[in-house]
C-alpha cells in the first residue's frame, strides 16, 4: 500500500520535537532557567499503511494539519500529547 | 489534506508499530545523550484516535477515520515510561526451541487457537504448566464452551510437542551426520574359527550412540560385533561369502547407508 508522502514517520516528528539545546539563560546575568518538562498537545493527521508484504509491520505516517483553510469536507484530526523531559548525560 | 489509505488494522499491530517508532526515537536520543550533556526525551505519550471499529465475529479491527467521515469512535491510548526491570517482570519469556506456539499447530482451527490465546495459552508448554498447577483444560468454562469437540486436549497437545521434539532431534542428528560423511579407507578379512571377521577402517563410521547399526551381505543380515567412529567389525558365518563379488550394505544410522562390493 502506498504511503501518504505528505506525512512523515512518527520517529522523525519526535526527534524534531526533542531537538532542543541547552538551558534558557543569558550570558552574564548570573542565573538562568532550566526546562523541567515540555508538554506538546497537537492535532495530527495519521496514515496507517502497510508495504506490499502483508507480514510487514504497520507503518505510521503522522504530521501536523497541512491546511488551515475550511473546505467542503473536514479533515479528521487525531490528537497526540507528548511529555518531554530533560536527560542529563555524563559530560 | 492527507490522502486516505484506509485499511483495517488490529490494535496490537498498531501498538507494536507505534512503540517501535518510539523505541527508534529513544535509541537515537540515547546515542545523542552520549555526546551531549543535556538532551530531551519523551516520557509520556497519549493518543486520541478517531476510528471506526469493525467486528467480524473473531477480531476487532479499526479503520482510521478519513476526511469527511463523521461519527467515528474515539480511542485514547496512554503510554508511560517503564523500566527494563518492570518489562522483565511483566513479560512472558519468548517461546523456546523446545516448544510450539499455538499458532503453529495445524490440528487446531482458528477459533480454537483464539480461545486458547484468550485464556493466556500461547504455547504447548503453557498447557503443561497449567497441568502442573492442577488445572484441567477441558474444565475451563471458556474452553469447554468453545472447544468441546477437542477431547483430551491437553494430552493431544503434549503428544504433538513430543512428536515435534523427536522430529527436531532427528533433523539435528541428520544435519550433524551431513557434516560428518563416513569414509572407508581399508577393509580387512580375517578368519576366526569357522567364521570370518571383516574389519572396516575409516572415519565417521558409528557416530550416533542411540542407533543399532545393521549390516547385510548379499541381502542377508550379518552380526556387527563392534565398532566406533574409526572402525567397524562384522562376523560373517562360513559360506556366506561368495567367490567373485559380495555386496555389503551397512546402515550406520537412520540417515547413512553405505554400500561396498567386496571381492
Amino acid at each position: 500500500m502506498n504511503r501518504d508522502k505528505a506525512l512523515s514517520p512518527l520517529v522523525e516528528l519526535i526527534l524534531e520535537l526533542t531537538d532542543i539545546e541547552g538551558h534558557a539563560h543569558r550570558e552574564g546575568l548570573g542565573f538562568g532557567l532550566s526546562i523541567s518538562s515540555i508538554s506538546v498537545d497537537l492535532p495530527m493527521e495519521l496514515d496507517v499503511y502497510q508495504d506490499s508484504v502483508q507480514e510487514e509491520p504497520l507503518r505510521l505516517g503522522v504530521g501536523p494539519p497541512a491546511y488551515q483553510m475550511e473546505t467542503s469536507f473536514t479533515t479528521v484530526f487525531h490528537r497526540m500529547r507528548l511529555t518531554i523531559t530533560p536527560q542529563y548525560g555524563e559530560k | 489534506m492527507a490522502k486516505s489509505n484506509n485499511r483495517a488494522w488490529n490494535l496490537e499491530a498498531f501498538l507494536d508499530s507505534f512503540i517501535l517508532e518510539l523505541d527508534k526515537a529513544r535509541e537515537t536520543l540515547a546515542l545523542k545523550g552520549m555526546s551531549q550533556p543535556l538532551t530531551y526525551a519523551v516520557k509520556e505519550v497519549s493518543l486520541d484516535l478517531n476510528l471506526f471499529p469493525e467486528y467480524n465475529g473473531r477480531d476487532v479491527k479499526f479503520t482510521t477515520a478519513g476526511p469527511g467521515e463523521e461519527g467515528a469512535s474515539r480511542i485514547s491510548i496512554q503510554l508511560g515510561s517503564i523500566s527494563d526491570r518492570q518489562i522483565r517482570q511483566t513479560t512472558k519469556k519468548p517461546i523456546g526451541e523446545d516448544d510450539i506456539p499455538i499458532e503453529a499447530i495445524e490440528e487446531l482451527d482458528q477459533d480454537a487457537k483464539q480461545t486458547l490465546r484468550q485464556v493466556g495459552i500461547s504455547s504447548i508448554k503453557d498447557v503443561e504448566q497449567l497441568e502442573r498447577q492442577n488445572v484441567k483444560l477441558e474444565k475451563v468454562p471458556k474452553i469447554k464452551e468453545k472447544m468441546g469437540d477437542y477431547q483430551n486436549l491437553a494430552e493431544r497437545l503434549k503428544r504433538i510437542r513430543k512428536g515435534y521434539l523427536s522430529h527436531t532431534q532427528s533433523l539435528k542428528e541428520k544435519a550433524e551426520r551431513e557434516g560428518l560423511q563416513p569414509r572407508i579407507t581399508r577393509a580387512l578379512l580375517k578368519e576366526e574359527g569357522a567364521d570370518k571377521v571383516i574389519t572396516l577402517e575409516g572415519d565417521n563410521l558409528l557416530i550416533t550412540g542411540n542407533f543399532q547399526a545393521r549390516a547385510l551381505i548379499n541381502q542377508q543380515e550379518v552380526e556387527i560385533i563392534g565398532g566406533n567412529e574409526r572402525h567397524l567389525k562384522l562376523r560373517v558365518a562360513a559360506g556366506r561369502l561368495q567367490p567373485g563379488g559380495n555386496l555389503l550394505q551397512i546402515a550406520l544410522d537412520p540417515y547413512t547407508l553405505i554400500q561396498l562390493n567386496l571381492s
